[in-house]
């Protein structure tokens, strides 16, 4: 006769699913944190009352930009600059970082390809405490008219805040005759951008 | 998985499911507005004016003249005058011989025949003066005086026709170039000539010769045509028989015979040294000549 031994005793679980638990437990507060985190709540009570009534606005952006003071007035020599100041203000509720890009470019009166005469210009930009502050060799973000883009976040207009911005057109030195006579025309679009809270 | 490794897990769960959860979130809002405005490249012009003023005859009692010339810059950006004096036409050795000095003066009316030189003047001829330099603001204009003297030695009875070219300059650029224009003359008042009588057979002529170099060749002329031969300053002399004279001055009679400087090509120049009457007349039933009327 044979005698078989019976089982007895526990027996251990395999070691490879012991992981498990923890990690569902896990999973179960992380999904708890996150509807509590979302301000929802599935409650099987509802309950219902009114505050008083209220309106809820949106906030705006909006730049208010003040003409720029001619530059034409002064011709240009090899070397020489002319400057004309601009005022911006943020009329908006929200803080606004600045960009500023050329958009448009005409030239005219010349007697050579158009880059031929941007090339020979350099487009300055530096802030100002006032509109007559505004002179040559301030100095500040400087770029060909064709490549002038400051970037986004130039700098930070506050909300009911104003900024004067001094733009000065240089020819260069040893700018070619040929370039004499023509006219540039230029555009500077002003971008205001929320800053992010 | 370590217990390390699970622990991380869920914290990383615990961050996705709380932040993508969350409500949190906002808008970029932006605005824009626009600068515009233009530059212009100047350019460069110049103008010259009073130059006709200058045109005289100067003679050794009467050698200068002054006169005010305006140059203008007429570009719109600043610009420096610079001038040249060219000789256009006529006797380049009365050019050579025509000492000028400029100075800057503030009006035209400060330029008369009683103003002193002032600062800044240059000095030269006609034939090498230097630049009259100001330094312009667009649309300014700079006024020299202008003292032209005929200097003892020039040759008389002759003209020149002088330009001033002037052009205004920044860096490197030059507008383009103009002129003003004006005759320096010389009057008649040529030294006599010297005439010695050879008994009517021919007459020798003599001159003062100046400053003028010994291989200077000399011919003597009637209404334009030359008589006689043509003599170097080694000489100093030429001699005239009456059928030398007959070609130029067929009849009998007083005419005026004119001693003047030849080029390298054997042709009369401005340059008059002298001049004075002889007289073909006939003797002995022949032709003669003899000094004077």
């Amino acid at each position: 006769m044979t005698r078989t031994t019976p089982t007895t005793g526990r027996h251990r679980a395999p070691r490879r699913l012991r992981w498990a638990w923890p990690v569902g437990l896990g999973l179960v507060l992380a999904v708890a944190t996150a509807v509590v985190g979302s301000g929802s709540t599935y409650a099987l009570w509802n309950g219902t009352a009114s505050t008083q009534e209220s309106t809820v606005r949106s906030g705006t952006a909006t730049l208010v930009v003040s003409p720029l003071t001619a530059m034409y007035a002064t011709p240009l020599a090899p070397g020489r600059s002319t400057t004309g100041s601009f005022s911006v203000r943020n009329s908006g509720t929200v803080p606004l970082g600045i960009r500023m890009q050329t958009t448009t470019l005409h030239v005219a009166y010349a007697s050579v390809p158009d880059s031929a005469v941007l090339d020979e210009l350099t487009l300055r930009l530096a802030p100002v405490g006032r509109a007559a502050d505004c002179r040559a060799g301030l100095g500040g973000y400087a770029a060909r008219p064709a490549a002038f883009d400051t970037g986004s976040g130039y700098y930070t207009l506050p909300v009911g805040a104003s900024a004067t911005g001094c733009f000065e057109m240089v020819l260069d030195a040893d700018a070619p005759q040929t370039v004499s006579g023509a006219v540039t025309d230029f555009t500077v679009t002003i971008t205001g951008t929320q800053v992010a809270p | 998985m370590t217990a390390r490794v699970r622990l991380v897990v869920a914290v990383v769960l615990v961050a996705v499911f709380v932040g993508g959860g969350s409500s949190v979130a906002w808008a970029l809002w932006t605005a824009t507005g626009t600068a515009a405005s233009s530059a212009t490249n100047g350019t460069l012009a110049a103008a010259i004016s009073g130059t006709e003023a200058l045109t005289t005859t100067s003679t050794p009692a009467s050698p200068s003249i002054t006169r005010p010339v305006t140059l203008t810059n007429a570009g719109n950006i600043p610009g420096t005058t610079a001038t040249t004096a060219v000789v256009a036409e006529g006797s380049t050795a009365l050019a050579q011989a025509t000492d000028v000095v400029a100075w800057p003066v503030p009006t035209t009316d400060d330029c008369t025949d009683a103003t002193a030189v002032g600062t800044g003047a240059v000095s030269g001829t006609w034939a090498s003066l230097p630049s009259l330099t100001s330094s312009l603001a667009p649309r300014a204009a700079a006024v020299w005086c202008i003292r032209s003297t005929l200097a003892a030695g020039a040759p008389a009875s002759a003209t020149t026709n002088m330009h001033i070219v002037l052009t205004t300059t920044n860096a490197g650029w030059v507008s383009p170039a103009v002129w003003g224009g004006f005759y320096v003359n010389s009057g008649n008042s040529v030294a006599a000539l010297g005439c010695t009588n050879q008994a009517g057979n021919f007459i020798e002529l003599t001159w003062d010769q100046g400053d003028r170099p010994k291989p200077t060749a000399y011919g003597a002329f009637v209404d334009g045509v030359q008589v006689g031969d043509q003599q170097l300053g080694w000489f100093g002399k030429i001699t005239l028989a009456p059928d030398q004279v007959r070609p130029a001055a067929p009849d009998a009679g007083t005419v005026t015979v004119t001693v003047r400087v030849l080029d390298d090509s054997g042709k009369p120049t401005d340059d008059v040294v002298a001049d004075g009457p002889i007289t073909l007349f006939t003797q002995n039933d022949g032709p003669a000549i003899r000094c004077g009327a």
